[in-house]
């Protein structure tokens, strides 16, 4: 079923949070809200569940106008940031909760929640108690939680924040390999562009309460239809010409090749595959540029940048179009 | 610096607490005329029908009202920790009554319910008749006494156990479907359990050791530490009083490790109370 808001607007006295926002969200899509703090995005969800009411539009599920239902009527799985799971109850107890309320049966829930556990590879995990479980397991829990009822749309809020790199980069192949079996439209709130790629199939720019663009990730990365949304995906060069480019499309160029621009290098920061170089271009815009190998790059020094090409690719003719705006 | 604020520390201890405590015990061991160090007094509290009979009147009493109390405390706690119209006046009424003495609430029922009370008066006026003259003095007035100052405390300590909860947690149970009647006795009371039997052992024990309010209306049931008052100020039983308060003490004591045995986090709050009663 596909959930639908028609001109969503949210206002906070005279504070406008959302603006006409028009969006669909397709069964067996995972679609990421990606926009800084205050953007909008986790009122947005909000709206969605019903926890927040909208000032002004509709909130439809398939053809069904949901909006002035409450919140326990609109079948809505909502993965809450801290998880937000019932100390007081087990595993079991968790997962089966929404089915407690709904006076399923007990076999019925019982058989219900083993399944939910199974589909989120934690079989046999109904008797632990909360406490016990790892963050990991803790967000596969509320996962299952949020599913046992069949809701017409899964909302997960900043899904993967508050955890420590190493983690947060497991759980995210986890999480999508758990989202890609689903079939209910997915809908995820991030302020980080790395969850928002790997795990979604669509992005959502918001910025200060409207969309900016939305798309497939590479393609809102690759052209961006304004420099506010190229820079909200990335760090972007203003080049001469006010032309936009990513760090990564910048290469040396070589003795006697033409230099898009030249940089007074500031810092070289050495990150692993990558150096990061960061200087001023002559009329004093910052440049930031990733290169395969900055080995001699000295700060202080001028250094000249060209458009990186991919093999076989003539110079004139870069990878990356530049954006041009 | 540092040992020097020690040291004034322990004095402070030594002589405010310590020293009293050290006194009462010995007093409780004595007799008048006898030398050495006796039990007899414990003996004599212990196997009197009275003494012993006033102590449970009075620890039923205290559980009972304590546990009417804190019943009676649990909107107004969810009022203040949600944050809802009036909720800071609220709070401040709740929080004024830690300066009133027990004496100033036996005064204020006095005032209400008691033979020339408003109350008396008014229906006297109104209806012609006496049905609330003299009622503080029975142990329904007693109670609404103790409620008096049981209730706001046990207010603001439930106050603080909602205001830790995590309120995506109720968020939640909204969102997996949950009406509100679910949502208070699926995820709020049992989330609340705890904290509410750690204030009802709280306000039980504060009640316990509490007698103004009792001083001045309790006839109808014998309160235990007026007894330990009248023992100590009308017959100058000292040790016999001594003993009866050490015996009080150590209740008290009891039901308060329970209090933090139920919840931990509460010692805090349970601490800021104990210090301002």
């Amino acid at each position: 079923m596909d959930v639908t808001l028609e001109g969503l607007t949210k206002r906070f006295g005279i504070q406008e949070v959302l603006r006409d926002v028009d969006l669909q969200f397709i069964g067996g899509e995972v679609t990421a809200l990606l926009g800084p703090s205050g953007s909008g995005k986790t009122t947005l969800l909000n709206m969605i569940a019903g926890l927040v009411a909208p000032s002004k539009g509709r909130v439809l599920m398939g053809s069904r106008d949901v909006t002035a239902l409450p919140i326990e009527a609109r079948n809505v799985g909502y993965v809450f940031q801290s998880h937000a799971l019932f100390p007081h109850l087990d595993v079991a107890g968790n997962v089966g909760f929404a089915l407690r309320v709904r006076g399923v049966g007990r076999r019925e829930r019982r058989r219900r929640t083993e399944e939910m556990l199974s589909f989120v590879d934690l079989p046999g995990f109904g008797v632990r108690a909360i406490e016990t479980l790892s963050g990991g397991q803790r967000q596969r829990v509320a996962i299952a939680r949020a599913l046992a009822a069949e809701p017409a749309i899964l909302l997960l809020d900043e899904p993967l924040s508050a955890l420590d790199p190493e983690l947060r980069a497991r759980l995210r192949q986890e999480l999508r390999a758990l989202l890609e079996r689903l079939r209910v439209p997915t809908v995820l709130v991030t302020h980080d562009r790395d969850d928002a790629f790997i795990l979604a199939d669509r992005v959502v720019l918001l910025h200060q309460g409207s969309i900016l663009q939305q798309g497939a990730p590479e393609k809102v990365y690759r052209h961006p239809v304004s420099e506010e949304a190229a820079r909200l995906l990335g760090a972007a060069n203003r080049l001469p010409g006010n032309k936009l480019c990513r760090p990564e499309d910048l290469a040396i160029a070589a003795a006697g090749e033409q230099a898009l621009v030249t940089m007074q290098v500031e810092r070289v920061l050495f990150l692993g595959a990558h150096w990061r170089v960061t200087g001023r271009a002559p009329d004093g815009s910052p440049i930031i540029a990733d290169l395969a190998d900055a080995q001699g790059c000295a700060p202080g020094e001028a250094l000249r940048l060209r458009l990186r090409v991919s093999p076989g690719q003539a110079a004139d003719q870069p990878r990356v179009p530049i954006l041009q705006f | 610096m540092r040992i020097a604020i020690l040291a004034i520390l322990a004095a402070t201890l030594g002589l405010g607490l310590g020293l009293p405590v050290v006194f009462v015990l010995a007093a409780s061991l004595h007799i008048d005329g006898q030398p050495g160090l006796t039990l007899e007094n414990y003996a004599d509290v212990l196997s009197s029908g009275y003494f012993m009979g006033a102590f449970g009147a009075t620890l039923l009493f205290c559980s009972v009202t304590a546990a009417a109390g804190t019943l009676l405390a649990l909107p107004c706690a969810w009022w203040i920790a949600r944050g809802r119209t009036g909720a800071r006046l609220l709070r401040v009424l709740c929080q004024v009554n830690f300066a009133f003495s027990g004496v100033v609430y036996g005064m204020l029922v006095v005032t209400l319910l008691g033979n020339a009370g408003v109350l008396a008066l008014a229906e006297a006026w109104l209806l012609g008749t006496d049905a609330t003259r003299g009622y503080v003095y029975t142990t329904g007035g007693l109670a609404i006494g103790y409620l008096g100052f049981q209730s706001p405390r046990a207010a603001i300590l439930i106050a603080q156990a909602v205001e830790r909860l995590d309120p995506q947690v109720l968020a939640a149970a909204r969102v997996l479907g949950a009406t509100s009647r679910q949502l208070a006795f699926l995820v709020l009371l049992p989330q609340l359990a705890r904290p509410v039997a750690a204030t009802f052992l709280a306000v039980a024990t504060m009640s316990m050791a509490s007698f103004g309010t009792a001083l001045l209306i309790a006839r109808s049931i014998e309160i235990f530490p007026v007894l330990i008052f009248r023992e100590f100020i009308g017959f100058g039983e000292i040790g016999r009083a001594a003993a009866m308060g050490v015996l009080l003490a150590v209740c008290c004591i009891a039901l308060e490790m329970a209090a933090r045995r139920l919840a931990p986090g509460a010692d805090a709050s349970v601490a800021r109370m104990e210090r301002n009663r």
